[in-house]
């Protein structure tokens, strides 16, 4: 089977370019928001460029894909494929600095046995790299002593998943998963004293704790498609305890955290031709978290809504390159500084194909950029997010 | 380049800006430290952290000390000879024969005289006027290493004292001015009598020489002393060779001469002094110890997690005789005792600070009281280790006894003075720990 059409292959070559520069140079996987420090981490979704661009909708989008979020989205994948997604952001408080980083929100490999499709993913759930500081004047008996605070969390957690997805007739698909939460967490406090002011053999006090994260996950998901321009999909997913257990020699018992049951709905129809709507909405319980966490932690129901519009008639070089817009409000499971949080985006982006068959691309790229905020109380953090999805597809 | 591979270029730098950086999300925020901690100092007693203390001088050899020394009244009391020995003179000597042309060599010469020369330290002690120096023959044997004001020879066995103390009694060659604003040299005549002995080229041979001062009140460096010979041929007795002997020996003999005591701790000089400290550091501060006056976090158990800072604390005092003041910077250095057992002869360790903590002249002047610390954090945090038996496997076990001294040995006839154990100002042990319940989950 010939993968690469000859007409596509100085395109193909103009965008691999960059992105095997950028996978080269890229660091490791890490989203950058301070509001990593509310309760287990900031929410992830694990999203493609595709569904970013169109304001977050991960259930309901026409075509056929691999999304963690719809796992019925997989059943008409008739040819092997592999899709990745990078994700590097920056983002800046008020007037603080801007930091930035990079993470892999989606990978995933599918593989179709007649009418079945198997897909294995790995994606990203709560982020939780985040250091704050504190300069402090300690009453030492020989006199005050200048420290600053250090408390560093690194790590995330992850779910990777197995699934199945089919097509049931010309109208309906159905997708089930099972997995696992996956990572480790890592946390560390230190204490820096001034040198100057107690001796310069002084040495940073310094205690941290290492957990290795589980905990089962499992999806159902259902796409119908009444008619050649309607999409409605459903899906439910289901996370048990999230499970901290010690490792490293971390003392201490493990802990265990209620994850919610997460609805997402959404759908995708032809306006006119070239031309589609898509909306969605997520609806999950994170009460159960909030009394493992004490209380007044993390919100007791979490909503999210998005919608975007995809417009299939730019091209490139005589290549179909759809552009996208949306917007999306998601209200974020865990309190900042005791404030409730959200987030809110605006997003564009535009998918090309690299390389066709007769009937299906092969190799496609997405790319959408998002310009959004969280807020919690006062504080808020504006953010730019760039998302990247390839997808290459063959036998 | 073509202008369409412009927009490769700019998305390939777009992507590698964005994908480059790399920060942890940092606030600042002192309420949202979920760990709670408390950083204490203690002032650990020398009772409380000491379980043993040794006082030693004899370290290295007076011979040692560079430059040699001159002194009379110094500061009232001190006197300080230098003593030398010259090499032998040359088998023979060249000559031209009476009524030659060509040199031969001559084993048949006989010394008629000669010069004491004599090279004087001129950038460290420069006195301010001219001064009488002295010189005189040494005729009993001496030995180098271990000469002193009272002992010629100062070995296991074979002790012999000065006929008279100082290295005094010999025959005299006499006195010369040294005037500084003239030069650095000195010069003695020497008579024929010492020129045959000097030249004396048997084993037994003695040709020393003893110089002093003559002016009181001023300390004098040496900086060498050269025995010039004059010679007369036997194949050309008209004519007078000059033949050098460059000294092979020198050391300097003082008096008095300080010894230690268990009230003081001395580092430094030469024979050096050094102090012995075997650590009994406790793993457990309880309440109403010493170490807990004002503490609150008593009781508190000490372990090499929560150390952040440790330093030995010690206070200068004035030297005394004041004559042994240090006229330079002195590195004062700790180091591990290998072998405990076999103090003062044990073999030495590493220095548990990376540096030496440099100790100022004027410290130990009669107004000097200055408190010093010798940070020693990594070596009090090993050997809790090692208490507690954190070791790790294969790790050496630390040595818990210290010897406090001077980083140069002998670093000079000077030495530093610091407050010793039960005295006023006794060094103490200041331990900075931070406790905390250590990292929890939410």
């Amino acid at each position: 089977m010939t993968l690469i059409t000859s007409r596509s292959g100085g395109l193909l070559r103009s965008l691999l370019l960059p992105l095997v520069a950028f996978l080269l140079l890229a660091p490791a996987a890490s989203a950058q928001s301070v509001f990593n420090a509310g309760g287990l981490g900031l929410l992830l979704e694990p999203l493609d460029a595709r569904s970013r661009a169109m304001g977050g909708v991960g259930t309901g989008l026409q075509g056929w894909h691999m999304l963690m979020t719809d796992p019925a989205a997989a059943g008409g994948l008739n040819l092997p494929s592999i899709t990745a997604t990078f994700q590097p952001s920056t983002s800046q408080v008020a007037d603080g600095p801007e930091v930035g980083g990079t993470r892999f929100p989606v990978i995933g490999v599918s593989y179709p046995f007649g009418r079945h499709v198997v897909v294995a993913q790995f994606g990203s759930f709560l982020d939780q790299d985040w250091e704050v500081t504190a300069n402090r004047t300690l009453d030492l008996a020989g006199g005050p002593v200048d420290a600053v605070d250090r408390y560093t969390s690194q790590g995330g957690i992850g779910q990777v998943r197995l699934g199945w997805a089919a097509r049931f007739g010309d109208q309906v698909s159905l997708g089930a998963n099972v997995g696992s939460l996956t990572g480790t967490v890592e946390r560390r406090f230190t204490r820096e004293l001034d040198p100057d002011q107690v001796g310069s053999d002084v040495e940073d006090y310094q205690v941290q704790g290492r957990w290795r994260v589980s905990g089962p996950t499992a999806g159902v998901g259902v796409n119908w498609d009444p008619s050649d321009f309607l999409r409605v999909g459903v899906g439910l997913e289901w996370t048990g305890d999230l499970t901290l257990a010690p490792s490293g020699g971390t003392a201490g018992a493990e802990r265990e955290y209620d994850m919610p049951l997460t609805l997402r709905t959404g759908g995708s129809f032809t306006l006119a031709p070239d031309l589609v709507l898509a909306l969605g909405m997520t609806r999950a319980d994170w009460g159960g978290v909030d009394a493992d966490l004490g209380g007044d932690a993390a919100r007791d129901v979490v909503w999210g809504y998005g919608g975007g519009l995809e417009w299939g008639r730019a091209s490139l070089r005589g290549r179909s390159m759809p552009l996208r817009i949306g917007y999306r409000i998601q209200e974020l499971p865990f309190h900042f500084q005791g404030e409730a949080s959200d987030e809110r985006a605006l997003s564009g982006g535009f998918g090309i194909n690299l390389a066709d068959t007769e009937t299906m691309p092969v190799a496609r790229l997405e790319f959408s950029l998002e310009r959004g905020s969280r807020d919690a109380g006062a504080l808020s953090e504006d953010y730019w997010r760039t998302t990247l999805s390839l997808r290459l597809a063959g036998g | 380049m073509t202008l369409r591979t412009l927009p490769k270029l700019g998305l390939a730098g777009l992507l590698l800006v964005v994908g480059c950086t790399d920060a942890v999300p940092t606030f600042e925020d002192p309420s949202a430290i979920p760990v709670d901690a408390e950083t204490v100092e203690i002032l650990l007693p020398f009772s409380e952290f000491v379980d043993e203390f040794q006082v030693f001088a004899g370290f290295g050899s007076r011979a040692d000390i560079s430059p040699s020394l001159l002194a009379l009244e110094y500061e009232g009391e001190l006197e300080a000879r230098t003593l030398v020995r010259f090499n032998s003179q040359p088998a023979s000597v060249q000559a031209i024969p009476t009524g030659e042309s060509d040199a031969v060599a001559d084993s048949a010469y006989t010394p008629i005289g000669g010069r004491l020369v004599v090279r004087m330290d001129t950038v460290r002690f420069r006195p301010d006027a001219a001064v009488e120096l002295d010189a005189s023959v040494i005729e009993q044997e001496w030995d180098f290493l271990t000469a002193s004001w009272m002992a010629a020879v100062d070995t296991l066995g074979a002790d012999s004292p000065w006929a008279e103390p100082g290295a005094g009694g010999g025959r005299g060659l006499g006195t010369a001015t040294w005037d500084p604003a003239e030069g650095d040299s000195v010069v003695f005549q020497v008579d024929s009598l010492t020129a045959t002995e000097w030249s004396d080229r048997s084993s037994g041979a003695i040709r020393s020489a003893r110089l002093g001062s003559r002016t009181p009140g001023v300390l004098l460096g040496v900086q060498s002393a050269i025995f010039r010979a004059d010679h007369r041929p036997s194949v050309d007795p008209d004519t007078v060779v000059s033949a050098n002997a460059e000294s092979i020996w020198s050391t300097v003999v003082y008096t008095p001469e300080p010894g230690v005591s268990e009230q003081e701790i001395r580092v430094g000089g030469g024979p050096a002094r050094r102090a012995f400290l075997t650590l009994g550091i406790p793993t457990v501060l309880e309440e109403g110890s010493g170490a807990c006056q004002g503490v609150s976090a008593c009781p508190v158990e000490v372990t090499p997690e929560r150390l952040v800072y440790a330093g030995l604390v010690l206070r200068t005092r004035p030297v005394e005789p004041q004559a042994f003041m240090p006229l330079d910077t002195l590195g004062l250095d700790a180091r591990t005792v290998l072998s405990p057992s076999r103090i003062p002869r044990s073999p030495l360790g590493s220095p548990v600070s990376v540096e030496p903590r440099p100790l100022a002249p004027q410290d130990f002047g009669p107004d000097g009281a200055r408190r010093i610390e010798l940070p020693m954090t990594g070596y009090i945090a090993a050997l809790l280790q090692d208490l507690l038996g954190e070791e790790e496997e294969g790790a050496e076990p630390i040595s818990s006894t210290l010897a406090l001294m001077s980083r140069q040995e002998p670093s000079g006839f000077s030495f530093a003075s610091l407050v010793g154990p039960g005295q006023e100002g006794e060094p103490f042990l200041r331990l900075i720990l931070t406790l905390s319940d250590g990292v929890q989950l939410p």
